[in-house]
């Protein structure tokens, strides 16, 4: 799961390499509006749906993999 | 020019990859991979205004690198549309767009026009008033600036408060009114085009286009999911601005137009009418080959079958929709479809890249694929209940405007068919010539003959001197400093062609300047192009010229007008010179004798 968390976001981000501690700190083009289709490709790519308190805070791959393994990924 | 079916070009890979699973990581990859591949496509500079979050930078331009166009995005700043259209000095005007889209969201630009309104609270807005506003907005960019704009029609709400309410006055009714506004604004405005956002929402589960939390959270007025439908759709509008629609679709006729193979079942047996499944089928399919028909494309048969069982089919199968005068040429015998393919491209005079080819058979597909390159060849989907979905589909005859001429193309060549058969029977050229009682009338630019000039600029190669594609909106710039853009009608004993060639004469100090001398392929081997130069240099004389000047500036496809200059008495300005120029006194062009040039009355006002 993280691998595959990894790889989306190095898509939608165009970064060559996304590591476990990045977020939208660390990454540059991880802004406000790309931060949007991020959260729509994630919920696409693991048929999940977050909810909207939920979205603003998924800003770091640790984030998004909490949020994931609690919907048993 | 050969090509192995197994050879693959990186793109085509990427694609490949990306319509296994269209999702929007996927675009994100798809666009990171083209990035590095190099070459082959055309630039195209885009401006996008909206007045809600749309980020579909990605999708559209991977969707615009499907279509060969490497796009090059400006995106205007949340909701300042308005001030990016009005300022000719700010970031829009500097970015220099080849097209702009205008997308405007229903909820941002109404807020009363939500998912939360009822039309019985009486507070809907009035389409007048926003849409004169609007109009007088886009007129205004229009006297300055003459980039083709498209307006992306309004998503109606998949949900309001109307519950089962659906008369005139609804929250639904309302919106379509508004985009019908929309449209009819769009039709009367040059170089302005709509893309259908609604229509395309209404085709693929409306109550998806809107996602709550993203429009709360960030004002995301259409959801990201939606991308790369709606990026597909404006990139095939950006595309059909730089490439004319195809001409002629060619057709096979066994399991393609009617079901079974004529040669085995005979005339009484195939499936062709609406009489019952498969039949009414192969029916629809017909009446959908007329509907593409009626907007200029010509249809043209190519079948390995025996001529008289298919003349027979036609005559006696009179409940089938196609009729043979529907058909604007036939290839019908046993030699390969490239040969046939190849003639039905020499008797149309159109080049082998305006031909779409439709067979049932995947190695007629391949054979043409690999023998004829530049035509487009697809194999029909499996069952005949899926053929006008595939028909609808198809790219190749976008159009973003329709002329007179459109919808008369396949009866004007029916026409020059008639007239091939009388050439055949004079005893020489001029005996020809003259059979013919050609009259040609020139008419000014104006506003009934503008959209068939336009075509004519952006579909003529063949007999198109310098092959400037102008548009709309830059003639009415030349016309307004003077220059004059005339069209040419001409008719005849078989009947009246409509127009079939346009000049635009630029008049400075005392130069006559041809900028313009083009020539519908119908008409070429006439010599109404001498009739049309003797107009043009009288045209010069009467505004005060002593020379004319012209250009041919060669294109791997005009080489039939590499000598006209030339053959009119011009001298070349070097050998190797695009410039041609005469002295208008020393050997003016006459008119042929056998050509009448009919003067309209003088015309009621200039086209401003």
């Amino acid at each position: 799961m993280q691998k595959e968390l990894k790889k989306v976001l190095e898509n939608v981000l165009e970064t060559d390499f996304v590591s476990d501690t990045d977020s939208a700190e660390t990454l540059k083009t991880w802004d406000s509006v790309r931060h949007l289709s991020l959260i729509a490709a994630l919920e696409e790519r693991f048929g999940v749906t977050f909810e909207a308190e939920e979205m603003m805070e998924l800003t770091s791959v640790k984030a998004i993999s909490e949020a994931l393994q609690k919907r048993n990924f | 020019m050969l090509r192995s079916s197994f050879e693959m070009n990186v793109p085509a890979e990427i694609f490949l990859e990306l319509d296994k699973n269209p999702s929007i990581s996927a675009y994100a990859g798809a666009a990171r991979k083209l990035k590095s591949v190099s070459g082959g496509s055309t630039p195209f500079r885009a401006a996008v205004l909206s007045n809600h979050t749309f980020d579909i930078g990605i999708p559209l331009t991977v969707e615009c690198a499907r279509r060969g166009l490497q796009l090059t995005l400006y995106s205007a700043g949340y909701d300042q549309y308005r001030q990016e259209l009005l300022n000719s000095n700010g970031e829009l005007a500097r970015f220099q767009p080849d097209a702009i889209l205008i997308s405007l969201h229903l909820e941002s630009t109404f807020p009363s026009l939500a998912p939360t309104t009822s039309a019985a609270a009486r507070n809907l807005p009035s389409i007048q008033d926003w849409s004169a506003q609007f109009q007088s907005l886009i007129t205004t960019y229009r006297q300055r600036s003459t980039t083709p704009i498209f307006i992306q029609t309004f998503v109606p709400p998949g949900i309001d408060m109307d519950g089962l309410l659906a008369g005139p006055g609804s929250v639904f009714s309302w919106v379509l009114e508004l985009n019908a506004t929309l449209r009819r604004m769009a039709s009367e405005l040059p170089s302005v085009f709509v893309v259908d956002a609604a229509k395309l929402a209404f085709g693929s589960n409306l109550g998806d286009w809107r996602d709550a939390r993203l429009w709360l959270l960030a004002k995301v007025g259409i959801n990201p999911k939606k991308f790369p439908l709606l990026g597909s759709h404006i990139a095939r509008c950006f595309a059909a601005l730089r490439r004319p629609a195809a001409k002629c679709l060619v057709m096979d006729l066994d399991n393609t137009v009617w079901g079974g193979i004529l040669g085995e079942v005979g005339y009484e047996r195939i499936h062709c009418a609406d009489t019952g499944y498969p039949g009414n089928a192969y029916a629809e399919f017909q009446r959908a080959l007329l509907g593409l028909r009626s907007r200029g494309i010509v249809l043209a048969v190519a079948s390995k079958n025996d001529r008289a069982w298919v003349e027979e089919v036609f005559r006696k199968r009179t409940d089938m929709p196609l009729r043979p005068e529907h058909i604007t040429e036939w290839e019908v015998h046993w030699d390969p479809k490239p040969t046939s393919l190849r003639r039905i491209a020499a008797r149309l005079n159109i080049g082998l890249d305006a031909l779409v080819f439709l067979d049932d058979n995947p190695t007629e597909i391949e054979l043409i694929k690999m023998a004829l390159p530049d035509v487009r060849a697809y194999q029909m989907p499996a069952k005949p209940e899926e053929f006008v979905d595939f028909l609808a589909k198809l790219e190749d005859f976008d159009q973003l405007h329709l002329s007179m001429e459109d919808t008369r193309r396949a009866e004007l060549y029916e026409l020059r068919t008639k007239q091939v058969q009388l050439a055949e029977a004079a005893t020489d050229l001029e005996s020809f010539y003259r059979s013919l009682k050609t009259v040609l009338t020139p008419e000014e630019a104006n506003s009934g003959n503008l959209d068939r000039i336009v075509q004519l600029f952006h579909k003529t190669n063949q007999f198109n001197l310098t092959t400037r594609r102008h548009d709309k909106a830059r003639l009415l710039e030349r016309l307004a400093h003077g220059s004059e853009v005339w069209a040419f009608r001409a008719r005849d004993v078989h009947g009246d062609h409509g127009i079939i060639a346009v000049t635009l004469l630029d008049f400075e100090a005392a130069v006559c300047k041809i900028d313009s001398f083009l020539m519908s392929c119908r008409v070429i081997g006439r010599t109404l192009e001498t009739a049309i130069l003797h107009f043009c240099e009288q045209r010069g004389l009467a505004r005060g010229a002593t020379k004319v000047t012209g250009e041919y500036l060669p294109t791997p496809k005009n080489g039939p007008c590499a000598n006209f200059y030339g053959s009119h008495g011009f001298d070349r300005a070097g050998e190797q010179g695009t410039e041609w120029t005469k002295k208008l006194e020393v050997s003016p062009t006459s008119c042929p004798e056998w050509i009448d040039i009919e003067q309209q009355p003088e015309p009621i006002c200039r086209k401003n």
